[in-house]
């Protein structure tokens, strides 16, 4: 790796401060994609401020309102393993077990994983190949490359790169919302929100500004949150970023949905919400194949596919099926 | 009781598991220097210019490229098993650039971390060339090369007159992706010159003695002055076969900056600095009779090169002595020069990708003529050898087939695609059959028997995790009549007598007849001083009266007995040394065909919505002649199993078109199979002795355990949804 | 804030002070030394084994207080005060811990270059099972789990963030099962 400085940050406005005022410096937290993308020289920060002492950041808050907040230090690990997390939000506990390995769950914080860049094989590049996302304006190499892993939604010729988190989707699908500390005070961001598009500036990967430090993850208690699943299709069982993914959230009246919470992970440059499947979902049985395959369908005309992902468009809507059943399976 | 035959835990167990072990890379040599390397981003074209003043300028010992590194002796042609260099084309050497990655600058610093920083100053500008890649357009333009290792074509009786009477048909193209080994410990060098012009490597090598030869002839020092070491090697797979640029460097740097240096290669770099398997594309035609018994075969393949070699992968190798076909058999590989690095030996070299595409078709032969694969397979069995038309030494092919099947209860299959189901999942068997190369080749070694009754083998092997130091142990005890646990073994050292690479599942058969030779000839010693020593104990008799056990030697109808260390005592010996030769005509040469056999079957179960394949259970039958330690060998096998599993579902190594440049470099881009992917395994040994492969009556296993799972899988998959994959790997998208 | 002793001075050495295998170790490395180098350069514990140094193997794993992680994303200078566990800390009074010895007799391993990671990590999920932790194998996450759900599927999950190119898969989760039960 480059050379470059540590520090340590003992309370958050400092931290904030610091930052702001840095444009070469880098918050720390479990470091398990920051130090991947320096050691690739994809990020070359000139210094680095660990935040993992911060205090009252690492906790698991189960709210009495049946809703959960998430401090941004708290560990993939202990959250998935906190049973009001499972029990609540089933989702949220399988979207963090299906991803990473258990020693990088142990590591990796819950604002880490969220701010995770993408798993580009261009933008990742020791060799720094052309990508707009690490040298903007050098082009796009995955556009007319290799892009069997890229996005069907939402691209652009500047970047078709996609998110690589899996707790992203499951947040996106709740509706979930990052607390995040700037120089102007707290402030909320949905977390749909949270994530951009690539458009003409890919090297933005989300609605941070400098000097923003995220301090939880908000999930609102939803009636969606029981029956629901986080299903992961990969080449691989295990250890492996998605392919297709959907996070699927339904209340159920008999065997119809009443209400349906619906994303995608592995297809855009941001958790992919199917607000418009959630919306025809209503009222269809999940005993209807057919009805259910229209109903995801509506999401699907704006997905386009490239060179090599024409299969996602076909794949994602039958996970999102699977997805449904299952989670109709726990009501 | 004898020790061979016996499932005995590994005699370096304990260093492994508490990570004592010293792996080369873990070896500290007092004042050692890092090397860090500048690779091509280019894959064509020439260096038009090279600054390397700011990385000159960062406080390092020293910064190389074509313009100061010593130039080196141009490598043998053609490729040998004696003179075994990685690539033709030496590095930095010239200003050409022939692939991406290609190394083309080197800095040594006293920090690793800082040679890699000082290494990112460097500043290179090409001229850039359109990179030629293996493609549907350069595959028309394919050249017939040069033999090297085995005849490239092969023609018996007349395939195609057999194949154009027959009665059932196939003609079809099959396709398998580059892959890379990725052993988990990356290829390392520490190379040190001592003041007297001698050299002292530790190395990743799988051929001590070779890299030696080699290193000598390149770099022009005498062969006398090297030593290599490699005590332990995470890993090797063919890929640590062959000597690549990065050891040459080493040696050259370290010469330079008059330092010891290490060279150690990143997971990034092992996809362009050393080899890889080259893709293939085959056709293959068959013809049979109603019967399905075979009237023709012809095999044909192509696979990419690089510019400046003629790397070959032999992957029709595998029709010429599988089945028997009536007409005739015939066979031919191409190749096509493209800008890359040269391809080399992966497991199961080249028998892995022609079996994938001969053992794809006999099922495509078997749905097509109506007759149970394993019949068909049955019905082209041969006692003889169809390419040399000697007759096989062992051949337990039918009872690989049999019992394996019995075991797999292959006869409640229905055979009907797409008829078993399991929930969501279609639930399907396959099976395939598989042959592998003997090696015969020399080897030394030298057995000690010491005062204290211990023995020590010595011998220039080498222990890839195959097991060797624990089954030379069983070899030298159960020979010399002592308890294992009193037989060290020493492997690893261009010091100890030489033997050959430890590839092509060679080592059992030819090192471990070298080391039950030489411990044969100790024992003898000591028996000829029990007869005719100083106060020989035994008046009467001779040697084959003798009987050694528990360490001693106890003549035949009596209770006359000495044990080693009295009887070295008594003759005032401190130890009994024999060294042996073992020296082998080479298998071709031999009165028979040498081969290893099995039958593999497979079940998956395969999620038809979703196009997901996943492994439910296996069982491989092996011949592969006698078995020495059941449990080492059936360590292998289960990783040879899980060898195929990752090339027919996961594995491949994926160029750019544009850049020619492999892009999935590393574990999270080239998916190997993890522990979720695999169930349990069950391996049954069918083989017998077998005198022809070697004095210890044992076949080559672990290359073997590689070779057929990929067909057995896939023509699984076509049984659980009558979709056949002819192009690896089998991606769900195909399924979809 | 307090400064990582002297880190404002980029790329300049700082003290750390590491508990390691029980022993206080004083290290002085750079920010950018990553725990696996600082343990196999600086300490000599070689060990802990680099395979791909990104993550993606889990050949590195050691124990920081208690629990798996890979030390070759992790920065040493930002373990101050940390206990941290290598293989070479695993074995008790000179005799072999449970996981260690049932990796022998089960023959998990073939070349032993991911050993140390394998074994580090199965460990640590023993524990992780008798702390409950559910996995992606678990069913229904959402109900309580314990160690004697601790089933081959379960430890074959657990397991697969450390990869084995030999491939000795099914004898590392034999030597995994059967350790779990004898403890």
């Amino acid at each position: 790796m480059h050379p470059f400085a540590l520090s340590r940050a003992d309370d958050p406005a400092t931290a904030v401060a610091i930052q702001t005022r840095d444009p070469g410096l880098a918050f720390i937290a479990g470091g398990t994609d920051l130090i991947g993308l320096m050691k690739d020289r994809a990020a070359l920060p000139e210094r680095l401020l660990d935040i993992n002492h911060l205090p009252g950041m690492s906790y698991i808050e189960a709210r009495a309102d049946g809703g959960l907040r998430i401090g941004a230090l708290a560990r993939m690990s202990d959250v998935a393993a906190s049973l009001a997390v499972r029990e609540r939000f089933p989702l949220i506990a399988e979207a963090l077990l299906f991803a990473a390995s258990g020693q990088l769950r142990n590591m990796a914080s819950i604002g880490g994983n969220i701010m995770q860049r993408t798993r580009c094989a261009y933008f990742r590049d020791e060799d720094d190949l052309p990508c707009n996302k690490r040298r903007p304006g050098s082009g796009c190499s995955a556009r007319h490359g290799l892009n069997r892993n890229h996005a069907i939604f939402g691209w652009s010729d500047a970047c078709v790169a996609t998110n690589p988190s899996d707790l992203a989707v499951a947040l996106a699908a709740l509706d979930a919302q990052v607390i995040v500390r700037g120089r102007t005070g707290e402030r909320s961001i949905p977390i749909t929100e949270f994530h951009r598009l690539p458009g003409d500036t890919p090297e933005r990967d989300n609605a941070l500004d400098r000097g923003d430090l995220i301090v939880a993850v908000d999930v609102a208690a939803r009636r969606e949150a029981r029956a629901s699943h986080y299903l992961k299709v990969r080449d691989r069982q295990s250890f492996e970023f998605a392919l297709v993914s959907a996070a699927a959230g339904i209340a159920i009246d008999g065997r119809s949905i009443a209400s349906a919470r619906l994303a995608l992970g592995g297809v855009a440059h941001k958790p992919w919400r199917l607000r418009a499947a959630e919306t025809a979902l209503r009222g269809v049985s999940l005993d209807d194949r057919d009805a259910l395959r229209s109903a995801i369908a509506a999401s699907f005309a704006e997905a386009r596919a490239l060179a090599h992902n024409a299969f996602k468009i076909e794949l994602a809507q039958r996970v999102v099926v699977r997805a449904l059943q299952v989670a109709g399976e726990r009501t | 009781m004898s020790a061979i035959g016996q499932p005995i835990s590994r005699t370096d167990g304990s260093l492994k598991v508490t990570g004592r072990a010293r792996y080369t890379g873990d070896i500290r040599v007092s004042g050692a220097v890092h090397a860090a390397l500048v690779q091509s981003t280019i894959a064509s074209g020439r260096i038009a210019s090279i600054d390397t003043s700011a990385a000159e300028e960062a406080g390092v010992l020293g910064v190389f490229s074509y313009r100061n590194l010593p130039r080196m002796n141009p490598t043998p042609k053609p490729w040998s098993h004696l003179h075994p260099h990685g690539q033709g084309y030496l590095p930095l050497q010239d200003d050409k650039i022939h692939y991406a990655g290609q190394p083309i600058a080197m800095v040594v610093a006293s920090k690793l971390d800082q040679a890699v920083q000082a290494a990112t100053l460097i500043k290179v500008h090409y001229e850039v060339a359109q990179p030629v890649v293996f493609d549907a357009d350069t595959t028309r333009a394919a050249i017939d090369p040069p033999q090297f290792l085995w005849p490239v074509a092969s023609s018996v009786g007349d395939a195609d007159k057999g194949i154009a009477a027959a009665a059932v048909k196939i003609a079809e193209t099959y396709a398998t992706p580059d892959r890379h080994h990725n052993q988990m410990e990356p290829h390392a060098t520490t190379a040190m010159w001592d003041a007297d012009g001698s050299l002292t490597l530790y190395d990743t090598t799988q051929h001590l003695y070779g890299a030696r030869e080699l290193i000598a002839m390149v770099l022009g020092i005498p062969v006398d002055k090297i030593t290599i070491m490699c005590e332990f090697l995470g890993g090797g797979f063919g890929g640590k076969a062959y000597v690549w640029p990065h050891t040459l460097l080493a040696i050259l740097a370290a010469k330079a900056v008059r330092r010891p240096v290490r060279l150690q290669l990143t997971r990034a770099q092992m996809y362009s600095m050393v080899g890889h398997q080259a893709a293939t594309i085959q056709t293959i035609a068959l013809g049979a009779d109603n019967g399905g018994k075979l009237t023709g075969i012809r095999h044909e393949s192509i696979s990419p090169a690089p510019v400046f070699d003629n790397y070959i992968e032999y992957a029709a190798l595998s029709s010429r002595s599988l089945w028997a076909a009536s007409g005739g058999i015939a066979t031919n590989h191409k190749i096509v020069h493209v800008n890359r690095n040269t391809p080399t030996a992966m497991r199961s070299p080249h028998e892995a990708l022609g079996h994938f595409a001969l053992e794809s078709a006999m099922d495509e032969l078997a749905y097509a003529t109506g007759i149970d694969p394993i019949e068909l397979r049955l019905v082209n069995d041969t006692a003889t050898d169809p390419h040399s038309g000697r007759p096989f030494s062992t051949r337990a092919m039918r009872k690989c087939l049999i019992e394996g099947a019995a075991r797999f209860g292959w006869e409640s299959r229905s055979p009907t695609p797409r008829s078993m189901r399991e929930g969501r999942h279609l639930i399907s068997e396959g099976t395939a059959a598989e042959i592998y190369t003997h090696w015969r080749w020399p080897a030394k070694a030298r057995v000690t028997i010491n005062g204290d009754g211990s023995a020590l083998v010595e011998t220039g092997s080498h222990d890839l995790g195959t097991g060797t130091y624990t089954v030379m142990r069983q070899v030298a005890a159960d020979t010399l009549g002592v308890a294992p646990e009193k037989v060290t073994v020493r492997l690893g050292d261009t010091r100890l007598p030489p033997s050959h690479a430890s590839i092509g599942s060679a080592t059992m058969a030819n090192a471990g007849a070298s080391v039950l030779l030489a411990a044969e000839s100790a024992r003898d010693k000591a028996i000829r001083l029990a007869l005719t020593g100083r106060d020989a104990p035994f008046t009467r008799g001779q040697g084959a009266d003798i009987r050694v056990a528990e360490g001693t030697l106890t003549l035949a109808h009596s209770n006359v007995s000495i044990s080693y260390g009295d009887l070295l005592a008594r003759n005032g010996l401190p130890n009994l040394v024999a060294e042996a030769d073992y020296d082998p005509v080479p298998e071709h040469e031999g009165p028979k065909a040498i081969f290893s056999f099995s039958a593999v079957f497979a079940e998956v179960r395969v999620d038809p919505e979703l196009g997901i394949v996943r492994l439910n259970r296996f069982v491989g039958a092996y011949d592969a002649g006698r078995i020495i330690n059941p449990k080492t060998a059936r360590s292998q096998a289960i990783g040879g199993i899980i060898w195929g599993v990752g090339q027919v579902l996961l594995e491949q190594s994926e160029t750019d078109p544009t850049l020619g440049r492999f892009l999935n470099r590393n574990y999270s881009g080239y998916l190997v199979p993890t522990n979720a992917d695999i169930p349990e395994l069950d391996i049954l040994f069918v083989g017998d002795f077998d005198e022809e492969a070697s004095p210890l009556g044992a076949k080559g296993l672990g290359e073997l355990t590689a070779v057929s799972v990929a067909p057995a899988i896939a023509n699984a998959v076509f049984h659980a949804t009558g979709k056949r994959i002819r192009r690896l790997p089998i991606s769900l998208e195909k399924l979809m | 804030m307090s400064e990582t002793r002297g880190a404002a001075s980029g790329g300049k050495v700082v003290p750390v002070d590491v508990t390691v295998n029980g022993e206080v170790r004083k290290l002085v490395v750079e920010p950018r030394t990553t725990l696996l180098d600082a343990l196999r350069e600086e300490l000599g514990l070689t060990g802990t084994k680099k395979a791909c140094d990104r993550g993606e193997c889990g050949a590195c794993t050691v124990h920081i207080e208690g629990r798996r992680i890979l030390s070759c994303m992790t920065l040493a200078a930002m373990q101050g005060g940390k206990q941290i566990t290598t293989i070479e800390g695993l074995e008790h009074d000179g005799r072999l811990h449970a996981v260690q010895a049932a990796f022998i007799e089960h023959d998990g391993f073939q070349c032993g270059f991911c050993t140390s990671g394998q074994i580090m990590s199965a460990v640590a999920v023993i524990e992780e099972a008798k702390a409950g932790w559910p996995s992606a194998a678990t069913v229904d996450v959402g109900k309580a789990f314990t160690v004697a759900d601790l089933s081959k599927p379960e430890i074959r999950e657990r397991m697969s963030g450390n990869l084995c190119r030999c491939s000795c898969y099914p004898n590392i989760v034999a030597a995994v099962a059967d350790a779990a039960e004898r403890s």
